[in-house]
């Protein structure tokens, strides 16, 4: 029988002109929508729950907001939509940020394709021109990256970012301690206030496995000192298996032993419990579920502690534990959730190769998950984590402010990773000039029009920032251009101020980022021809979604 | 001409140092750090015990270090195989610094320029790495965030602390800067790969605030020793083919014409600079033909006539005069 929620869609080939004409709607509803969020004070987009007995989702990012919008009504523009909304989407996915200024910038290099390619100019000779305009901003941005240090600047910074003094403050402090891959918790406060706490030593998950190791009980933890460790994902069953680990410390004169194991049973520990005259073992859990989680966090504390894991993939057992199996800490320290180690013993410069692999790891990596994965295991080793009690009136104002800080904390990490340029779209503008040199000096008439088109658009974000702020910005950017290089208009003082010293910065990697996206996607957008509808079925969303 | 001083074997002289008191009448102390306790001595010629209030008890003395200029405050810092003591009074008594446990093997101290104010005092470990305290040395934590060697060697610390809040940690491995205070520590590139740095010192200027100056040495166990113009940006190796082996100890002054004035002890034996670093020479041969140098305190800086004090690894001190 028939759906009647079920209709189906007629297959259609869309030739030109109507082709760019609907693509540049769709890319215009898209780009529109996300535009307000831009600038310091952005305005809000509100978005429909599919629950519509819900209060609309109130948002403020271009990157949320491009991945809720799935389709829109007329299908030739919703493949305009569709194809500015993956560009935005795959940019947020990497870098977390921009994503308003490549909508922007995007849009403006479309529209004025559109209108070159209609007057008679050459689509493809204009995406190569326009890619290779690209570099030469691409190319110029770096040169205009400035590093960022201290308490001061990064305050500035993370002012720029929220917009929330106390916060800013004590951003700009744990950021300078933490560095861009530090390990911050941000927690909800019981004051009202913001308060911060650093913690020496290197956190995993994974704590005590009985309450009858603790040798602290007044702080709820097991420590030892001068400690060894082994590390393993083995499951420890039979009180028999336990029995070459205690012969082991007991030959090799270790009074305090850590063993961490994937699990072990009440049996197996009751022998353990019982032999603590002669041997202090405490059992912690391995931390992570996940087994490539868990090897990575192994990986990170063999490294550290300079002790080669047992793992139970390679059939290894605490039969065949040998002395190069275990690591050395001058601290380690276990409650029932956490596992702290502190000063790991292993060799500092294999430490250092380890780091420098996960870099290079994280460089590579594209899904976003996998970096902030490799992002903490690196946070973790070098040392140390910082916890942000995040306090506020109400408890709405509480998760409003954490939210703040969660997004503060991932821009300034990109910032201190990759460097910052002058932000406002002050850092774009100044590639201006060099391209509009090379629009002179261009013999080709495609070529030309690339230069100039792009030296246009790269104005777009500094103009729709000021317009955001309900600012004259033909005015505005007068004045900037008069004031000289580097400077730029703070809306919140209401004047010509050098922006990084002003510490309104954007990340080097996001604007190089946004530059290469906008680019790239619109001139893949202007060498589009012909838009081919298939035969669909279009399934109407349920109200339970 | 020099005068031997205090002779015991084995015993070995970690390091010197000086304080003015704040009377000018009142002669200046020297202390020196040595395997077998920390000795006092005002002339340079005799040396006592400078422990005396603590009893007999024994301990090993790896580092001292004391309140910069001329002031009213006479802190003294011990580093020890185990901790800290300090006294603010001249060595007249003692208190034990609160350490984390277990207790540190300290290497090196350094004390904040502007310390009478803010009392910051940083200690290099073997093993914690760097431990700061902010009370006059009377409390300690470990601030060891992105130090990834925890064999700390040597430290220097920026003469504009102030302001720029600086301090250099060489350790086993490489050589790290902060620019905090010494909470956080970011590795610098040292083209000697991942030789220990075994000294550090800071140019008389050295600031980190932009438009600023500043040159940093950095001594290696054995890729020679290296100079920064740049605040530990770029390094060139200098006085090669003349300073091998362990550059154990710098010291950098600023002469009355204005240029940079260094003395190094490289390998038991101490050359001399007096155009920052470009040409070297051997000074006192004499006397590290016999045995050999491990220190050297020139606290009148390092004009020609000055008076200088050197260490000599069996732990005997020899004044001497600057060529």
């Amino acid at each position: 029988m028939k759906n009647p929620k079920q209709k189906k869609q007629r297959p259609e080939v869309i030739f030109q002109p109507r082709a760019y004409r609907s693509l540049q709607r769709g890319i215009d509803k898209m780009v529109n929508t996300i535009t307000p969020t831009l600038g310091p004070f952005p305005r809000l987009v509100a978005i429909q729950r599919l629950e519509t007995n819900q209060k609309p989702e109130l948002l403020d990012s271009g990157g949320t907001i491009a991945r809720r919008i799935i389709q829109i009504r007329n299908r030739d523009e919703d493949m305009g939509a569709m194809l500015v909304r993956h560009v935005l989407w795959e940019l947020y996915e990497k870098v977390g940020d921009g994503t308003a200024m490549t909508a922007v910038m995007f849009k403006s290099i479309f529209d004025q394709g559109v209108r070159y390619v209609t007057a008679g100019g050459n689509s493809m000779r204009l995406r190569v021109y326009l890619e290779e305009a690209a570099q030469v901003v691409l190319d110029e941005l770096l040169v205009m990256k400035h590093t960022l240090e201290g308490k001061e600047a990064l305050g500035k910074l993370a002012y720029s970012i929220c917009h929330d003094l106390a916060l800013a403050r004590m951003m700009g402090e744990i950021f300078d301690i933490l560095g861009e891959y530090g390990r911050l918790e941000i927690r909800s406060g019981r004051s009202r206030e913001l308060e911060r706490e650093y913690i020496e030593g290197m956190y995993w998950d994974g704590g005590l496995v009985s309450r009858e190791m603790l040798n602290d009980p007044e702080n709820l933890r097991a420590w030892q000192e001068e400690t060894a460790i082994i590390i393993s994902d083995l499951r420890i069953e039979e009180p028999q298996e336990c029995i070459p680990l205690l012969e082991f410390a007991i030959q090799n004169q270790l009074k305090a032993l850590f063993f961490m194991c994937a699990e072990i049973t009440d049996r197996a520990l009751s022998i353990l419990l019982a032999n603590k005259e002669k041997v202090e073992v405490i059992v912690v859990k391995a931390p992570a579920v996940n087994i490539i989680d868990r090897m990575g966090a192994l990986e990170d504390m063999a490294v550290l502690t300079g002790g080669v894991p047992l793992y139970t993939q390679a059939g290894e057992r605490l039969s065949s534990l040998r002395p190069q199996n275990i690591g050395r800490a001058r601290r380690i320290w276990a409650n029932l959730r956490n596992l702290v180690i502190v000063g790991g013993k292993g060799d500092s410069r294999a430490l250092r190769q380890h780091i420098v692999n996960l870099r290079a790891a994280f460089t590579q990596a594209k899904d976003a998950n996998d970096r902030k994965k490799l992002r903490e295991r690196i946070g973790k080793i070098m040392g140390g984590s910082a916890t942000l009690w995040v306090g506020g009136t109400t408890p709405v104002a509480v998760e409003a402010r954490k939210e703040l800080a969660e997004h503060t904390a991932e821009a300034m990490r990109g910032a201190l990773r990759d460097g910052v340029v002058a932000g406002g779209g002050i850092a774009l503008l100044a590639c201006r000039p060099l391209l509009q040199q090379r629009t002179r000096q261009a013999p080709d008439l495609d070529e030309r029009a690339a230069y100039s088109i792009l030296a246009k658009a790269l104005g777009e974000p500094a103009r729709v920032i000021l317009d955001n702020a309900g600012l004259d910005s033909y005015e505005i950017l007068a004045q900037v251009r008069q004031a000289g290089p580097g400077k730029g208009y703070d809306i919140d003082r209401g004047e010509i101020v050098d922006m990084v010293d002003a510490g309104i910065c954007d990340s080097a990697a996001v604007v190089r980022e946004a530059v290469f996206s906008a680019v790239h996607g619109a001139a893949l957008a202007l060498t589009t021809d012909v838009l081919v509808h298939r035969k669909l079925i279009h399934e109407s969303i349920s109200k339970t979604g | 001409m020099a005068e031997q001083i205090e002779t015991q074997t084995d015993d070995f002289l970690y390091g010197l140092a000086s304080f003015r008191k704040i009377q000018p009448e009142a002669a200046d102390l020297l202390f020196g750090a040595r395997a077998s306790g920390l000795y006092r001595s005002t002339d340079g010629i005799s040396w006592v015990p400078a422990t005396q209030s603590l009893g007999s008890q024994a301990f090993s003395a790896t580092a001292v270090s004391v309140t910069p200029g001329r002031n009213a405050d006479e802190s003294v810092i011990v580093g020890l195989s185990g901790g800290v003591l300090y006294t603010r009074d001249a060595g007249e008594t003692w208190f034990s610094g609160k350490m984390p446990s277990p207790p540190p093997v300290i290497a090196c101290l350094t004390v904040s320029p502007n310390y009478p104010q803010d009392g910051i005092i940083l200690a290099g470990s073997m093993e914690d790495g760097v431990l700061r305290s902010a009370d006059r040395g009377q409390n300690w934590s470990a601030w060891n965030f992105g130090l990834l060697d925890l064999g700390v060697m040597c430290l220097a610390i920026s003469a504009d602390f102030t302001e720029d809040e600086t301090v250099f940690a060489g350790t086993e491995s490489s050589l790290f800067r902060s620019t905090n205070g010494g909470r956080a520590w970011r590795e610098l590139e040292l083209p000697s790969g991942y030789d220990p740095v075994m000294s550090l010192a800071c140019s008389p200027d050295f600031s980190q605030q932009p438009g600023r100056g500043g040159i940093l040495f950095a001594g290696t166990e054995s890729q020679g020793l290296y100079r920064s113009l740049d605040r530990g940006k770029d390094w060139q190796v200098i006085g090669e083919g003349l300073l091998e082996g362990i550059i154990q100890n710098l010291y950098l002054a600023q002469s009355a014409s204005g240029s940079l004035d260094c003395l190094a002890v490289a390998d038991g034996k101490v050359y001399l600079s007096r155009n920052q670093g470009d040409t070297w020479c051997p000074v006192w041969e004499d006397h590290t033909l016999l045995q050999p140098a491990v220190a050297v305190l020139a606290r009148d800086g390092l004009q020609p006539g000055a008076s200088a004090w050197l260490g000599f690894a069996a732990g005997e001190v020899a004044r001497v005069a600057l060529p």
